[in-house]
């Protein structure tokens, strides 16, 4: 064996990589080079030095994924929709079998992201104070509306359908028949469960099930599958966790992650649907300011009862601080990720001057937003605000115009869980 | 209606009895077990792997918090999965890409990133100045090492991604070569390079830390 082959072999034969034939060849040629011998010996003490290291103590949270599997091999799940639309795992997945670049994967990013980065952009461009929430825009090509049928269904098997729910009601799945196969819209089109916000039924059924129709399928498999087994449950072992402060510490923020990157796809799907594009005008801005604050005090104050009920864990977050990223975060989750109150605190924009602000949003069982406060501080003093909207997300009322400019909505009309499990959104200003 | 995947009917039956895998059951074995119906195939799964990943991640990633959560959001993917698991690929194989993956996602997202992307040629990457992992060694190992082990830490934090990642995963994580190769996307001899450059380099930095090395020993260990 040359000097150049065996000094490239050197790291097979320090790591067990080679056949008996070629150890042995590299070997007899160790026997004869000194500078070969020095390689094989600095090799070996760096790895020495390094195994000092061992291995990390793994948190705990074991419960909540034992309990995940449990309830996964428990109940038979649906074969689930264009399940390869929707995650990033099938794509990891895509990745060893089918060989898919990365380029997917990096075009896959929480639909909150795109719709928010999107929402930022057309604000930034129609500066005007006031109110413009709008429907997030169908989202762009490389998401693939999921309407575009036909997913590459030879890859089915080797793209896993995730384990989320469907992100909207999880109550609703104790009230669902054993109708384990059939993916039908009316699993979308159920009514308000109890001690929800009361919501125009009709409407939200009618909306709801005009989605469904459209709308991949989820996976409906495993730890959400039994609302009510895995609320207690989870709330459980949720509350074992630290309270709150900090971060992660509990087990519980990554279930709620996993759910609600689904969710947030979901929402993809929901979002590409014209259909779905709610009024893009403030309804009406006259209208009294009562309502708004009655409304959702009537909200806050049912997410609070389920908070002091203990069915809702808080979480918070500081997120690597950064220019126009947001300095924490707050979300009140149930035991299934769902978040019913999302509160985040960052930086006015450059624009406004300096000072904070607070969007403190609250969510129907639906995962939708319908109540907003915003308020904080800016050059020109302090400013509240609050906003109510409908099911469809357009303004129904909010607080008269006046006071301290306060910064544009800048709101997370779903998937608040998905928003506050993302990564920052630095705007560099 | 929609089209559905009739390929594998994606569902978990309960066809298996329990008890009937041990711990001499190989990954895929489990995970099949699994997919059948025993979660306590999973179980076993689970506490097999979940250190070394939660290791990979923490190191890798130097943050604590962040490999918590990520460990957890890879496992549930495996749960999720599991259903449709089709022999093909390696368990470990799959294990850790879905978990290098969600670390790789975040980390291009992250605002801290320095430019730069986990597929430069080996030697190109700038050396990160990387938070350590804020790990608790436990009070034997930190008792043991003194002093040695934030050194160890700082050393392995100064490695760029694409050597540390590969250094992580064969040293630490037991992963061949080749199997490096399709976890991380990149040809087998670049990840041969890689590891060489992150040998020398933790040579490097570990004289310059003043860690002595251990006396030379005529072989090698695997």
């Amino acid at each position: 064996m040359t000097h150049e082959n065996a000094r490239e072999l050197l790291l097979d034969l320090a790591y067990g990589e080679l056949s008996p034939a070629e150890a042995r060849a590299v070997e007899a040629h160790l026997a004869g080079c000194e500078d070969c011998r020095a390689e094989r010996d600095r090799i070996a003490a760096t790895r020495q030095l390094m195994q000092g290291l061992g291995e990390e103590e793994p948190p705990g949270g074991e419960r909540i994924l034992l309990a995940a599997a449990r309830q996964a091999v428990e109940r038979p799940r649906r074969a689930p929709l264009f399940s390869w639309v929707r995650f990033a795992t099938g794509l990891a997945i895509l990745m060893i079998v089918g060989g898919v670049t990365m380029e997917l994967l990096s075009a896959r990013r929480p639909a909150v992201d795109d719709a928010e980065e999107r929402y930022a952009e057309r604000s930034a461009a129609a500066p005007a104070p006031g109110l413009t929430l709008e429907a997030p825009p169908v989202q762009r090509a490389p998401a693939a509306p999921p309407l575009a049928a036909a997913p590459p269904v030879q890859r089915a098997p080797a793209a896993p359908a995730y384990a989320a729910a469907p992100p909207r009601a999880k109550e609703e799945r104790q009230a669902r028949p054993a109708d384990e196969s059939a993916s039908a819209p009316g699993d979308e089109a159920r009514a308000a469960e109890p001690g929800g916000i009361p919501m125009p039924s009709p409407g939200a059924a009618g909306s709801a099930s005009e989605v469904a129709v459209a709308r991949p399928r989820a996976a409906g498999v495993a730890p959400e599958s039994k609302g009510a087994s895995a609320g207690p449950q989870a709330a459980a072992s949720l509350r074992e966790g630290a309270p709150g402060v900090g971060f992660s510490r509990q087990a519980a923020p990554a279930p709620a992650a996993a759910p609600a990157a689904s969710r947030a796809e979901a929402a993809d799907a929901e979002r590409a649907l014209p259909a779905r594009e709610p009024a893009r005008k403030v309804a009406s801005r006259d209208e009294p300011a009562a309502a708004a604050g009655a409304e959702g005090a009537a909200l806050v104050a049912e997410v609070t009862r389920l908070r002091d009920g203990g069915l809702l864990n808080e979480a918070r977050r500081r997120p690597e601080p950064c220019p126009g990223g947001d300095t924490a975060r707050l979300a009140w989750l149930d035991g299934l990720g769902v978040a019913r109150r999302f509160a985040r605190t960052g930086p006015l924009p450059a624009a406004m001057g300096a000072g904070e602000a607070t969007r403190d949003q609250w969510y129907d069982t639906q995962g939708r937003l319908r109540y907003a406060v915003i308020e904080g501080e800016g050059p020109e003093g302090r400013f509240r605000r609050r906003i109510l909207l409908d099911p469809a997300g357009a303004v129904r009322s909010e607080d008269p115009p006046g006071g301290a400019p306060w910064p544009r909505a800048d709101l997370t009309l779903r998937d608040p869980a998905a928003a506050f499990w993302a990564p920052q959104r630095c705007t560099g200003r | 209606m929609p089209p559905r995947s009739r390929d594998r009917p994606a569902r978990f039956t309960t066809r298996a009895r329990r008890g009937d895998v041990t711990s001499d059951s190989t990954d895929e074995e489990l995970l099949l077990r699994f997919r059948d119906g025993d979660a306590g195939a999973f179980e076993l799964l689970m506490r097999r792997h979940r250190a070394t990943v939660f290791t990979f991640l923490a190191r890798l990633t130097g943050d604590r918090p962040r490999a918590e959560d990520l460990l957890q959001e890879t496992w549930l993917r495996v749960v999720a999965a599991a259903p449709r698991w089709e022999p093909r690929a390696r368990f470990r194989t799959w294990l850790f890409s879905v978990a290098r993956n969600l670390a790789t996602d975040e980390a291009r997202r992250a605002v801290h990133r320095r430019a730069e992307p986990l597929d430069d040629p080996p030697g190109d990457g700038l050396p990160l100045a990387e938070r350590l992992p804020a790990g608790d060694p436990g009070p034997e190992r930190a008792a043991a090492s003194g002093e040695l082990r934030p050194k160890l830490l700082e050393a392995l934090g100064s490695l760029p991604l694409p050597q540390r990642e590969v250094f992580l995963l064969r040293e630490q994580a037991g992963v061949p070569f080749a199997e490096i190769a399709e976890i991380t996307g990149t040809p087998l001899p670049t990840v041969k390079s890689r590891m060489r450059y992150a040998l020398e380099a933790l040579q490097r930095r570990l004289l310059e830390l003043g860690v002595e090395p251990p006396a030379a020993s005529g072989s090698t260990g695997t």
